[in-house]
């Protein structure tokens, strides 16, 4: 990895871990929700999965000798969970890629930054490691931490570990596939737009589809198998190659300070 | 054998937002100059052309015979001061410093960089973010991050309008004697014609984006050794008097007017000295004539 581009990536995170009112949200609202959802899982299985399971063709198939209640909790974490806790980390990290480029056009840093013998290769890789590293951190955690509440709750509910850790885990092989992808189409974004709060409205477009990922799953229109993660792999794979090299070959380093 | 300039531009033309900001201008910079011209001249433009921050849409800009909007390598060896002070208000100083630092291959010794923030006394803001500084404090810290990559090129705009006079001085004096050390040349925009006498340096005057007129340092110093006026803003006092007459590099003073000396020099190198000490006794000066005429309507 070009040493300059990291250099560019250690700035952008002491500037985002200078403020605390912006990396508390950032990371606070991702790690309860690791917290809340599981427990809220668990009580739904508890109180609601007989009703809600019914209406599940995908439960009625699944192993049928556990119990309701842990079939629902491994439909439901592994179809609605996962896809939620893969899209929150990009959503809070999308806030830093958003002011990659139109925060330096605002504050009036860029001009200074294109000045200097960085390339526009190491600047943009620079930018989206800023957003990456941290949404991939976040990811992680989220993932880990919600495995053991869930699993904590499952025990204690119904003496049984409901998740399956490999299929737990495996879908986290996406996040940082999804991460880049999403934060490099928002940090290029924030290198053509005048500032900061257009390019948070654009980025919260970008976003919506990865919004639909837990609704597909459930209406069945697509499926959280090993299969299906193998393509989402190549496909995120060859879309981030496409994405990123689009960015540094259209980069217009005088946009941004004009 | 082929003669290199530092800075060669060739017809260029700037055009953004559709306006034209510089037009047709060709230029040869073989050692320390100062750009002179009013506000919207197109002196910060026509730098940030030789920074490598703008492209020309027509014509060319080589720095060291490379273009340095393309060419990585030639802005390794530039150091740009902006107006505006450009560092990351979030940061420190130090972070400041150290994150430009560390883009460059070359920089300035330790030593080298202590001794230059002693001088300008910013050894007390290190630890602060740059959003708590003053605008001065903050062009101090801005002018010590262009410096420090040990630049052969210096490109300053604007670099003392926020001093105060005696910071200025100092500024001014460090950029002289770094560029006499290490053979490296500088490039000085301002508006404020008085400067130009304290820069030992050739002046290019921008007008309406075009090359006004050149003026070589030499000449400019010959038509200094005349006496010439020297505006205050204040009204002249009798001590103020009493304490340049007892300057043994001033030949002759007279009171013309409650704010206006007629001076005559033995040296046109004492200039600097001349206003070091009006301002060290508190003075602002507004003007100075053989000077100001730089910028008169009349073209060469």
């Amino acid at each position: 990895m070009n040493s300059r581009a990291i250099k560019v990536f250690i700035k952008d995170i002491k500037e985002v871990f200078s403020s605390i009112a912006i990396w508390l949200p950032m990371f606070a609202i991702p790690l309860g929700l690791s917290f809340l959802l599981p427990y809220l899982t668990v009580y739904i299985a508890v109180y609601e999965a007989p009703s809600i399971a019914s209406r599940i063709a995908n439960l009625v198939s699944a192993n049928i000798s556990l119990p309701l209640e842990v079939r629902f909790i491994q439909y439901f974490s592994i179809n609605v969970l996962a896809p939620v806790f893969l899209t929150i980390p990009v959503f809070t990290a999308s806030v830093i890629a958003a002011d990659s480029f139109a925060g330096e056009k605002e504050r009036k840093t860029a001009e200074l930054l294109v000045s200097t013998p960085l390339s526009n290769k190491e600047l943009i890789l620079g930018k989206i490691l800023a957003s990456f590293i941290p949404s991939v951190c976040l990811s992680f955690l989220v993932f880990l931490i919600s495995y053991y509440v869930l699993q904590y709750a499952s025990i204690k509910s119904f003496s049984y570990a409901a998740l399956n850790p490999f299929n737990w885990f495996i879908i986290l092989l996406a996040a940082p596939l999804i991460s880049l992808l999403t934060i490099s189409i928002v940090v290029i974004v924030s290198a053509h737009v005048k500032g900061v709060k257009e390019a948070q409205q654009i980025t919260s477009l970008l976003v919506l589809p990865f919004i639909s990922l837990p609704f597909a799953s459930i209406l069945n229109i697509i499926s959280f198998n090993l299969s299906f993660f193998i393509y989402l792999l190549i496909g995120l794979a060859i879309l981030n190659i496409l994405v990123i090299s689009f960015g540094i070959v259209t980069f217009d380093k005088e946009g941004l300070v004009r | 054998m082929i003669n290199l300039s530092i800075v060669d531009i060739k017809e260029l033309t700037k055009i953004i937002n559709n306006k034209i900001i510089l037009e047709d201008i060709t230029l040869r910079i073989d050692g320390n100059t100062v750009i002179l011209g009013r506000n919207g001249a197109g002196k910060s433009t026509l730098l940030k052309c030789i920074a490598g921050i703008y492209k020309a849409e027509s014509g060319s800009v080589r720095v060291f015979d490379k273009d340095p909007y393309t060419s990585k390598e030639v802005r390794e060896h530039i150091g740009y001061m902006p107006d505006y002070y450009s560092l990351y208000d979030d940061l420190s100083v130090t972070d400041n410093l150290n994150f430009f630092r560390s883009l460059y291959k070359e920089s300035l010794e330790d030593k080298q960089i202590r001794s230059i923030i002693e001088k300008l006394e910013l050894n007390k803001y290190l630890n602060l973010k740059v959003g708590q500084l003053s605008r001065g404090t903050k062009q101090k810290a801005s002018f010590i991050r262009a410096i420090q990559i040990k630049p052969k090129l210096m490109l300053l705009d604007e670099p003392t309008a926020f001093l105060d006079p005696i910071s200025a001085n100092t500024l001014r004096d460090i950029i002289d004697s770094y560029c006499r050390a290490n053979r490296s040349t500088y490039i000085y925009v301002t508006q404020r014609v008085e400067e130009v006498s304290l820069m030992d340096a050739d002046i290019v005057v921008i007008e309406n984006g075009r090359v006004k007129r050149r003026v070589k340092r030499e000449d400019l110093s010959r038509s200094l050794e005349d006496s010439f006026d020297i505006r205050l803003a204040k009204p002249i006092s009798d001590n103020l008097i009493v304490t340049l007459k007892k300057a043994d590099y001033i030949e002759h003073i007279k009171k013309i007017s409650d704010r206006v000396i007629r001076v005559k020099l033995s040296s046109y190198k004492s200039i600097k000295r001349l206003i070091g000490l009006i301002v060290d006794n508190n003075y602002v000066i507004s003007s100075i004539s053989s000077i100001y005429d730089l910028l008169d309507d009349s073209d060469e």
